[in-house]
């Protein structure tokens, strides 16, 4: 697996949304590749802090600019 | 469920990210609970060796167990007791021993294609040092000779960087399998031989450390 091809996957990964193995060779490259790993920290901390965000803190306009962002995302 | 998990100092698994509450005394830790995106995950005694890291801890997994292909994911987990059989030296020969098999594969290879110069010198190289001399020596030139003896010099460097001798063996590990398998996930029989390659160093790992 290449550092492109983990930085693809990483959503995947933490969503448990890979196959068996697809994770093996993740996390093969995770232990032996330094900046990846710290990408993928940098992901699930990410994930961690905005999953305790109440939805009723945000602004209409700024649940609908997020919302419209991870539809796009997932079409790239 | 029982199970090990090599964790840093902190006791921090370096995949999951999650950090394990250490016994205060001689007992089991306190109860950790799985996130999110942070699954609580151990090993079973035979598929050790995915990660490794300076601490080795035996670890009960409770709640929803689920075994995978190569660890266990619980609901709920905690740390039981260390497994003093893991030290730094054991992790030292791991890294030896991987350099050592792909020494000899390399030299095999050398002499296949007909240099015996440079087969005769890597031969000769009993310790990391001076495998890895003689290895960066023979690395120039084309044929597998030369790429099999720049995975051994890369094995060697890459695992002296590494902060600590654990995850200099598991890097050592990892290129080592990735070697002996023709260095190229493309290649037909790639899967087969570095599985091979990673099932060997299991049993080494396991056997050492008398689980």
């Amino acid at each position: 697996m290449t550092c492109k091809e983990l930085v693809e996957l990483v959503t995947d990964y933490l969503d448990g949304a890979l196959p068996p193995r697809e994770v093996a060779r993740f996390e093969e490259h995770i232990v032996t590749c330094p900046p990846c790993h710290t990408h993928l920290e940098q992901m699930r901390r990410t994930i961690e802090v905005v999953g305790r965000i109440p939805t009723e803190t945000l602004s209409p306009d700024a649940e609908q600019e997020l919302l419209e962002a991870f539809r796009n995302w997932k079409r790239r | 469920m029982r199970a090990y998990a090599f964790l840093d100092p902190a006791a921090t698994d370096y995949v999951s990210g999650v950090r394990w509450p250490v016994p205060e005394d001689h007992g089991p830790g306190a109860w950790l609970e799985a996130g999110a995106v942070s699954p609580l995950r151990g090993y079973p005694a035979d598929q050790l060796l995915w990660w490794l890291d300076q601490h080795l801890w035996e670890v009960e997994l409770a709640g929803d167990v689920r075994e995978t292909d190569r660890s266990v994911l619980g609901a709920r987990g905690r740390l039981l007791a260390p497994v003093d059989a893991w030290t730094p030296d054991v992790a030292r020969e791991l890294t030896t021993d991987c350099a050592l098999r792909l020494r000899d594969r390399a030299v095999a290879a050398l002499e296949a294609d007909g240099r015996q110069d440079a087969a005769a010198f890597l031969a000769a190289a009993g310790n990391l040092e001076s495998i890895a001399e003689a290895a960066v020596s023979a690395a120039s030139g084309e044929g597998d000779g030369s790429l099999l003896a720049g995975y051994t010099a890369d094995l060697v460097r890459v695992a002296s960087v590494m902060p600590d001798p654990a995850r200099g063996a598991a890097v050592a590990a990892r290129i080592a399998a990735h070697a002996h398998a023709g260095g190229d996930e493309g290649k037909p029989g790639y899967e087969e031989s570095y599985a091979d390659e990673r099932a060997r160093q299991r049993t080494w790992l396991r056997t050492s450390l008398g689980l």
